[in-house]
């Protein structure tokens, strides 16, 4: 399983959203939909109970109910520009007990289905209740294989149970979609995207507002009954190019917020875009790196991806239960992971940092259990694991971490990780520290990762533990006092345990990376928190790349400038 | 409007557009798509390589709204508008270019190769919407560099594969045509959307009145497009296709099981098509309660060999399946069409068939699948494909085969197939007919077929001894031969028309045309699906309702 945190920006680039028209808010009637929800619960229980010889032991109904705006443009011109609304039930359902049910070695019954965007009982019901039928019989049958594998095979590594039970909790809010005019932000997109236009050289340039206000409601027989939103603002800045040697080239810059006007003005933006730009051009000038092995510093940014990728994959509870797992960590609490001056800390519950909105902030999981505060490492000892309501050996109940994009079964994932060094130096004292280390070990030059595009991780048995980081923004930092010089070209890889014994200091200025994380249970939006950090050692590669030329006519642009 | 012009006309107009008209979207687009080709043609050449003999480019502007409601209330409503483009290049000679490659899968020789063309390719990239003559010549500059080096790994390819394995045959590459120029004005469809939301939501409460339909939906599409095409030939037509669409759905479960669905989806190309609310009440109606009376007919249990009558759809169903794509001429040692049948018999003498993409109507039945012009710019004339049961003619495109020397105009298949008879029997006669044959091969019922549905037929047995009719359910038709096609025994005086959707070709729907007919021979089986799992649960609805 790939894991994988990109930016929303990619993901908007790559996703052309369905446009559809709005309708008048549901916010009117703030409960009806959870009113309907439960209705059909407690009906489909006492239908089940009556009728079958295994009513399910748990059933949860999640609506998800979104309004989206999506504003796309490129060289001053529309790409695309809409709004959309969309309402999707998931279904759980859970037959057997806590111990060994339905969902045992598969992840969940999980029926996922769209319903009425309008608040009408009969038809939504009309839904509910199809989706339901169909959801018992497939657990039942999923069931009774399980049943029938159990008793021919031998018992599994890790007998924990199947499902925790979970405090009911009853809580009503919602997120009010803001007032949005699609035309002021065309406008926005064209003139930021607009700055492009000066450079003929980039090949694929755009601007992308993405905005979404997301309510859910769910409902359990645990008797839990909610109603929670989220609304979510991007913005993406992007281009790309190709380097003379077929090597294809892009930088992006992203920014999040909970509202429209916790985003940059115009004039840091159109900024923003010529560095970007600038940037790329440099970038395709850059002499190419050799692959490395040596001291680097990775700026707040690129380590809090390298921590979300090499570390917070792993810790996820779920990792540590199955046979293709590579359970990196399982034997290890109570031990020494990380340097005894680093603590990493999940908190969704944290909306803010300084004056940036986290986009890992959630109040309730998908399985309906508070966001919760979990300090994962204390003094480079490891304490804790990220936990959704499938326990592990040791850590029974969850803490909140359940989450998944809709129409996918929760899995424990990340929220807001922070990463915290007890002792920290100044960023002019870590540069000084690099360098220093660059002469112990006999180097020409250290490496400064100042900007990170994502990354990805395997965690399974089969294939190997790795990591892969790509920053876009790499200098080589020289002994002799040269100048940094820009290079392009440099994934870091490695294996997770080695490269957490190589952080020998962290600066006092903690970076944010707001993005949005893929894994099995979909698209989760992420935040990682983190100081930069020094490490003695880190590998990077070569970036793969095409043999592929560069356009043989000029751009048509700068052939009729010149004319 | 339509607007015909010569070519030393258009070339007139169109430079002095540039002047005249700046402000005319269309001529914005139309310039930067003239310009980034004549550059192209001109000066695109990789040192030490030939350059393009080929080029075309092709911008689509489409704007589709799907509204889909449930049981009174809306599930989809949205659409939009957005913009494609492509770039086709072919480099080599109109004898031997870079397409048609013989090896199979030799087409690309590097992933180099296949990410060039994949930024190129058939299906082409967004562009911006908006009529900037700089972003579109922009992006036509950069696919037409990537499909340009892409046909470069490919004749590499085909020639290495070639000079290792010679093929058997030789046919050319791209047949040489009469350039055209004609620039048709878009005619979009304009949606009043919260009417037609209304009119989708209160068909889809019909349901309400049905318990025992489990899941039902009701959906309306539209699709508009406007589309522009020009090449280094002197090929440039601009041409609107419209088309839009509703259907629908319901499915039930059987008392012992079985679960049963229907659909049925009306194609048009103006919203005429289906304006009219009561008509269309009646049409849920009927296939509700043509479901329901399935839903308790008797289960079909055994194996049935013998005559069948198919009349309403179930006919034009079956050459559309089963013989039509047989009359699309394609290249290569492999197709199964039928080229080498020519001037011989493929129906029985009463049967005719033809091809008529110009016609826009047959009786109140709009047909989107018309046009004048395919996507490869040649105009398809009503051909005669097959007359008095002998083959005459196949459906071309610009690939020469052994065949085909010349496009007739039909580079996205079928268009309008219509069979007609020339001995035509009521359709009492053919039921006459078809209780006679089961007589003489002494079984006690034949089958009527009517394709009520998209979904499936409705099936009948027809019993000799009365004439009397029973629906029956569960049955399993196995697939009509050409052979078969060859034992129609007779055909009706009535014609059914239906519209589908059509692979290839940017017209997407076609329409076939035929007669009820009756086949000498077809096999039926009882269904072999399994049952399904009874619903436990039940719908609260109509648990109030009681």
């Amino acid at each position: 399983m790939k894991n994988s945190l990109t930016s929303l920006w990619m993901r908007g680039l790559s996703s052309f959203i369905i446009i559809s028209t709005i309708f008048s808010s549901t916010l009117a009637q703030t409960n009806f939909l959870a009113s309907v929800l439960e209705e059909e619960q407690k009906r489909a229980i006492s239908i089940l109970k009556e009728k079958t010889d295994l009513p399910p032991y748990f059933l949860s109904y999640l609506v998800t109910d979104t309004q989206s705006w999506n504003v796309s443009a490129s060289q001053g011109v529309l790409l695309n520009s809409g709004a959309g609304k969309s309402r999707v039930l998931d279904t759980v359902l859970r037959v057997g007990d806590f111990k060994v049910d339905n969902t045992r070695g598969r992840g969940g019954s999980r029926n996922s289905r769209p319903i009425p965007l309008e608040d009408d009982r009969d038809a939504i019901k009309s839904v509910i209740w199809t989706t339901t039928d169909r959801t018992y019989k497939d657990a039942v049958e999923a069931y009774s294989q399980i049943k029938t594998r159990q008793e021919t095979r031998a018992a599994e590594e890790n007998s924990a149970d199947d499902f925790s039970a979970a405090l009911p909790q009853k809580a009503y809010s919602s997120a009010v979609a803001p007032k949005i005019d699609l035309k002021i932000l065309e406008a926005r997109a064209k003139k930021i995207s607009a700055v492009f236009k000066k450079y003929p050289q980039i090949f694929s340039s755009g601007v992308n507002f993405s905005i979404s206000t997301t309510n859910r409601y769910f409902v359990s027989t645990d008797g839990t009954s909610l109603q929670h939103g989220k609304n979510l603002v991007t913005l993406g800045i992007s281009a790309s190019t190709r380097a003379e040697d077929g090597m294809d080239l892009g930088r992006f810059e992203t920014f999040s917020s909970a509202a429209l006007s916790g985003l940059p003005n115009d004039e840091e933006l159109l900024r923003v875009a010529e560095t970007v730009a600038r940037d790329l051009m440099d970038l395709k000038n850059a002499p190419l790196a050799d692959p490395y092995d040596g001291p680097a510093i990775l700026s707040g940014r690129a380590s809090g991806v390298f921590f979300h990728e090499i570390f917070g994959h792993r810790i996820e509870g779920h990792r540590q239960k199955g046979n293709t797992e590579g359970n990196t960590f399982t034997k290890r609490v109570n031990q020494e992971i990380l340097p005894s001056f680093i603590s990493v800390t999940d908190d969704p519950t944290v909306p803010k940092f300084g004056a940036t909105d986290l986009n890992g902030f959630y109040q309730y999981d998908e399985e309906g259990v508070s966001a919760q505060k979990v300090p994962l490492v204390e003094s480079g000892i490891l304490k804790n694991f990220l936990m959704s309501r499938s326990p592990i050996q040791g850590f029974p109940i969850s803490n909140g971490h359940g989450r998944a994009s809709t129409g996918f079964s929760p899995v424990s994932r990340q929220g807001n990780l922070f990463i915290q060094a007890k002792q920290t130096v100044s960023n002019k004292k870590l540069r000084e520290m690099l360098i220093a280390e660059v002469k112990k070990q006999g180097k020409p030059f250290g490496l400064f990762l100042a900007d990170i595009s994502g990354g990805f991780t395997s965690t399974q048995r089969a294939g190997t533990q790795s990591f892969q980081v790509n920053p876009i923004m790499v200098y080589r930092v020289y002994a002799d006092g040269r100048p940094d010089e820009l290079v392009r070209g440099v994934d870091l890889i490695g294996t997770p345990l080695t490269s957490f014994s190589k952080i020998i200091a962290a600066d006092d200025k903690p970076e944010i990376f707001n993005g949005v994380c893929g894994a099995e249970s979909g698209w989760v939006p992420v935040s990682a928190i983190s100081p930069a950090i020094l490490v003695s050692q880190i590998e990077t590669q070569k970036r793969g790349k095409s043999n592929r030329l560069l356009p043989i006519l000029p751009p048509p642009t700068a052939e009729q400038k010149g004319n | 409007m339509k607007k015909i012009i010569s070519l030393s006309l258009i070339l007139f107009v169109l430079v002095g557009s540039i002047f005249a008209q700046q402000n005319s979207s269309s001529n914005v687009v139309l310039s930067a798509l003239r310009d980034e080709l004549k550059r192209s043609t001109a000066n695109l050449q990789l040192k030490n390589f030939e350059k393009p003999y080929f080029i075309e480019y092709k911008l689509q502007d489409v704007y589709t709204y799907r509204i889909d409601a449930r049981f009174g209330a809306l599930t989809v409503s949205g659409g939009g508008r957005s913009r494609r483009g492509s770039a086709q290049v072919r480099v080599g000679d109109y004898d031997f270019d870079n397409t048609n490659s013989v090896g199979g899968g030799m087409d690309f020789s590097s992933i180099e190769a296949i990410m060039e063309g994949f930024e190129s390719g058939p299906g082409g990239q967004v562009l911006p919407y908006e009529d900037d003559y700089e972003s579109i010549r922009q992006r036509f500059w950069l696919m037409t560099d990537s499909a340009y080096k892409s046909a470069i790994e490919q004749i590499a390819a085909k020639r290495a594969s070639i000079k290792n394995n010679p093929p058997d045959e030789k046919y050319p590459d791209l047949t040489k045509e009469t350039a055209v120029t004609e620039l048709t004005e878009a005619q979009k469809i304009e949606l009043e959307v919260p009417k037609w939301e209304k009119i989708i939501k209160n068909l889809s409460a019909i349901f309400k009145k049905y318990p025992d339909i489990i899941n039902s939906n009701v959906s309306m599409f539209v699709y508009s497009s406007d589309n522009l095409m020009i090449n280094n030939e002197g090929f440039l037509i601009r041409k609107p296709a419209n088309y839009l669409g509703l259907n629908i759905q319901a499915d039930t479960q059987t008392e012992d099981g079985y679960n049963l669905g229907a659909a049925r989806t009306i194609y048009g190309t103006t919203l005429n098509s289906i304006s009219d609310e009561a008509e269309l009440t009646k049409i849920v109606n009927d296939l509700a309660a043509e479901l329901l009376k399935t839903r308790t007919a008797p289960k079909f249990s055994e194996t049935y060999i013998g005559p069948v009558l198919l009349t309403e759809n179930a006919s034009p169903n079956i050459f559309a399946q089963s013989f039509s794509p047989n009359l699309i001429n394609r290249r290569g040692d492999n197709s199964r069409d039928l080229s080498d049948r020519i001037n011989r018999r493929v129906l029985p003498s009463f049967l005719s068939v033809t091809d008529n993409p110009q016609l826009d109507k047959i009786g109140q039945t709009e047909l989107p699948g018309a046009y004048k012009f395919d996507s490869q710019g040649i105009e398809g004339k009503p051909l005669v494909l097959v007359e008095n049961g002998i083959l005459k003619n196949m459906l071309t495109s610009r690939t020469p085969t052994k065949f085909s020397k010349q496009s007739n105009g039909r580079a996205g298949g079928i268009s309008n197939l219509i069979v007609e008879a020339s001995v035509k029997k009521t359709l009492a006669e053919l039921k006459a007919e078809l209780i006679n044959q089961c007589k003489i091969l002494k079984i006690p019922f034949g089958i009527m077929i009517k394709g009520l549905t998209s979904g499936g037929g409705s099936i009948y047995k027809v019993y000799s001894e009365d004439g009397r009719e029973e629906l029956v359910r569960g049955v399993n038709a196995e697939g009509v031969s050409l052979q078969d096609f060859r034992q129609i025994l007779a055909a009706g005086d009535d014609a059914w028309t239906i519209n589908f959707p059509s692979r290839g070709g940017d017209s997407n729907l076609s329409s076939t045309t035929a007669p009820s007919i009756l086949l000498e021979e077809m096999v039926l089986r009882k269904d072999g699906f399994a049952k399904s799992r009874p619903y436990i649960l039940t719908n609260p609805y109509f648990d109030k309702q009681k």
